[in-house]
């Protein structure tokens, strides 16, 4: 399937070739800034042009300023996130393995998708057996955990793969301790004693990062399993960065990377991941892999929706019928993927019940 | 702990110090400014190995250690790397 | 010589209503330009008085940093009491104000929206003003008065760049125009009336949080200049004290860095290009402390300093 138009015009071509720019005016880059503002590329795209020079002085000046803008923020999250880990590696015990994943491992091994990125929040990965630790070991540090009420607090525990977020009282990024890399409850479920067995040391740092097909495989799950697949294009183009790192044209590798994703049941969703990648970012995925398309009436089912709720958005410009229904889909597939019907239910239920109860308080005190 | 990365401008008879490693900002007075200056040129940039090699710079500056600035100082600058 | 210029006040009112109304009014400050689109009949009106001199350009091939909609308020509680609302890329930051607050609530949340975003300058918190390219830079605490010796400095003939944002551009070292109305507070709006008769000063605003606010009209020199750098030559800490004499007092370098680095919009998270912008502006700039009641006073020893170039270091 042919990518979006909106997304085809500038923003593709811009992520595939720096080179672009000469393509484009002054007006074109009114819509282009937004939209890739909106996507939460402006800092990764900015690093992107300017490590070419030519690209980067073909721009017009007031376009550059604003990409300047973006790298020189993304320079102050970075440096929010190394100080962070470093309080983070002071406060958990030394003897206890934790994986860095996400932003924080690309940045950690410097991988060229990391550039440009503004980290709100460090994702750790630990043994389930050591969340306990973990969280106390935080705690005592000075961590606070942000859960709003005990049954976000338990739903977090015990039916999710991550912990309620936390945070030390004055910084600016949260901790979400993981102790798997899919949803506890949903279809895909992470072969976890692969997925800890394939852990590999960073130089100079008591962290480790997962294994890069694993790297990739999360990617995947992250944006097709554990998100409601609203503007999610950079979820995409971490994908592609990640395969053009850790994957040449070897094909023992690739078919490393198929039966790692069998193993993690997540072999339909890298199916996707690669399947988008390739046709919107011109990925090179080789052809024939061994990996089962999903069945034609959900990839087009997915076309549909995805095509629709994944480029960004003007924002001033409300959202089409076709957009609105997409973004449902998306949410109800999401919930549905989280959790067993009967827990969904309940769910729903406390969280309006919460909503309705906040709402009327609300006015209340606004009534004086 | 590793020393941090300093970069330092003379701004005319003071000084500021930028820490790259926490992106501190230190401003420093004339007197620290010179205290500076003078342990960087008797260490050759490598961290001053004690106190009492910060007492013997201030000596030789002719500065008082019992000020209160100076005692102030001290920990800045073991803080910092400059003295261990 | 270039082509005449069409001002915002040379639009007659409906047809500038009409092209807010439809977005397609394009603002030039210098360091940023907005595309700006409201229906409030009432903003309009001043608007067409305080963005008098800037120029009036057609949106269509154009560029522009922020997309602002100044809205009306919506719900129960807008038709009892008239609101406005103020919306940057769909996302709308604050509360509504009054409706009668609409210009001071655009102005503020322009100011907002260029702190947060405007990061490839070091954003100074300070006014600027320069004869020919010769800068001063103005910085002091809100409540200081340096927005009402910005205004008297502009209309005594030095071009103003800035009453808010110092904009230090870090790649070259020079300061660039942010030029918006001056927003003169309480006392400072009749200071300035009767200063000069030059003054085009809008409507009063009265119990906003600031106290009374009024907004003084960029004069045309300075609106024609908005792309024109200038280079910083002399920073000054300014302080109004009735009835006081006016003293002039060198600051150290190492304490006019600080004042002007700890003040600043965007210091902390840019880090070591701060660093060396600041550092760079010191070096080259002498810094004073002036107290003063008399503004003609004060004016003419910043002045004369510029002129001067007094390059002691």
């Amino acid at each position: 399937m042919s990518p979006p138009a909106g997304l085809a015009r500038n923003i593709l071509p811009l992520l595939r070739d720096a080179e672009h720019v000469r393509n484009m005016q002054l007006a074109d880059w009114d819509d282009t800034i937004r939209l890739v503002r909106q996507a939460r590329l402006l800092g990764t795209v900015a690093h992107r042009l300017r490590d070419q020079e030519g690209p980067w002085t073909a721009l017009p000046t007031r376009v550059r300023g604003h990409l300047q803008a973006a790298i020189n923020y993304s320079a102050y999250r970075v440096q929010l996130l190394r100080m962070e880990m470093r309080a983070l590696d002071q406060a958990l015990p030394g003897d206890l393995p934790v994986a860095l994943l996400k932003g924080a491992a690309y940045l950690a091994l410097d991988l060229p998708l990391a550039r440009g990125r503004m980290p709100n929040d460090v994702d750790l990965l630990v043994r389930r057996t050591n969340i306990e630790a973990a969280e106390a070991a935080l705690g005592s540090g000075g961590w606070k955990m942000e859960a709003k009420d005990p049954y976000d607090d338990r739903y977090y525990r015990e039916w999710s793969h991550e912990l309620p977020p936390m945070r030390y009282p004055g910084h600016a990024l949260e901790v979400d301790l993981h102790h798997t890399i899919a949803p506890v409850t949903s279809r895909t479920r992470a072969d976890d004693d692969l997925l800890f067995e394939g852990l590999q040391s960073l130089p100079g740092s008591r962290f480790l990062v997962l294994d890069p097909c694993d790297q990739i495989i999360h990617a995947a799950i992250h944006l097709f399993q554990d998100s409601d697949l609203h503007g999610q294009l950079r979820g995409l183009v971490d994908i592609d960065g990640l395969v053009r790192h850790h994957l040449s044209n070897d094909a023992q590798a690739w078919s490393r990377l198929v039966e790692r994703a069998e193993r993690h049941r997540a072999d339909r969703v890298l199916w996707y991941a690669l399947h988008y990648c390739r046709s919107w970012l011109g990925t090179p995925v080789p052809e024939g892999l061994a990996l089962a398309p999903p069945p034609r009436w959900a990839r087009r089912g997915m076309d549909w929706v995805f095509s629709r709720t994944c480029p960004p958005r003007i924002p001033d410009v409300a959202p089409s019928l076709g957009e609105r229904l997409a973004d449902t889909l998306g949410q109800l597939r999401y919930h549905r993927l989280r959790m067993p019907p009967a827990l969904l239910a309940r769910h729903f239920l406390h969280k309006t019940w919460v909503a309705v109860r906040t709402r009327a308080i609300a006015g209340a005190r606004s009534a004086d | 702990m590793p020393p941090s990365r300093l970069r330092y401008r003379r701004i005319h008879d003071g000084g500021i110090l930028f820490d790259e490693r926490t992106w501190n900002t230190h401003v420093l007075n004339p007197a620290a400014a010179a205290i500076y200056e003078a342990l960087l040129e008797h260490s050759q940039g490598k961290p001053v190995p004690s106190s009492e090699t910060f007492e013997l710079v201030l000596d030789e500056l002719g500065l008082n250690p019992d000020t209160r600035e100076i005692r102030e100082l001290l920990p800045v600058l073991k803080r910092l790397g400059v003295v261990l | 010589m270039p082509a005449a210029i069409t001002r915002v006040r040379d639009l007659s009112f409906p047809e500038l209503l009409r092209q807010i109304a439809a977005t397609r009014l394009n603002v030039d400050y210098g360091a940023a330009t907005l595309r700006v689109g409201s229906s409030i009949p009432a903003f309009v009106r001043v608007f067409h008085l305080v963005y008098g001199g800037f120029h009036a350009r057609p949106t269509d091939a154009e560029f522009a940093e922020y997309h602002i909609q100044l809205k009306k308020g919506r719900g129960i509680r807008s038709v009892l009491r008239r609101q406005s609302r103020f919306l940057i890329d769909g996302v709308e930051p604050f509360e509504p104000f009054a409706a009668e607050g609409a210009l001071p609530l655009f102005e503020w949340g322009v100011n907002w929206c260029f702190g947060q975003r405007a990061n490839q300058y070091v954003l100074l918190h300070a006014g600027a003003l320069a004869l020919d390219d010769r800068a001063v830079i103005m910085a002091a605490p809100p409540g200081s008065g340096k927005g009402t010796l910005a205004a008297a400095l502009m209309l005594r003939g030095s071009r103003l760049l800035s009453d808010e944002f110092g904009v230090l551009r870090p790649e070259t070292g020079d300061l660039i125009p942010m030029l918006k109305p001056v927003a003169l507070k309480n006392q400072s709006v009749e200071v300035i009336r009767s200063f000069s008769e030059d003054a085009v000063i809008g409507p009063l605003f009265t119990g906003t949080r600031k106290g009374d606010v009024a907004h003084l009209a960029p004069n045309d020199a300075s609106v024609d200049a908005v792309h024109r750098p200038a280079q910083p030559k002399l920073v000054l800490f300014p302080t109004y004290e009735s009835g006081a004499r006016l003293d002039a007092r060198r600051l150290p370098g190492e304490e006019a860095f600080a004042r002007l680095a700890f003040n600043s919009f965007n210091y902390h998270l840019l880090g070591p290009v701060g660093f060396e912008a600041i550092a760079r502006v010191i070096e080259s700039c002498p810094a004073y402390h002036i107290r003063y009641s008399q503004f003609d006073e004060a004016i003419e020893w910043v002045q004369s300093r510029l002129e001067e170039g007094d390059a002691e270091a």
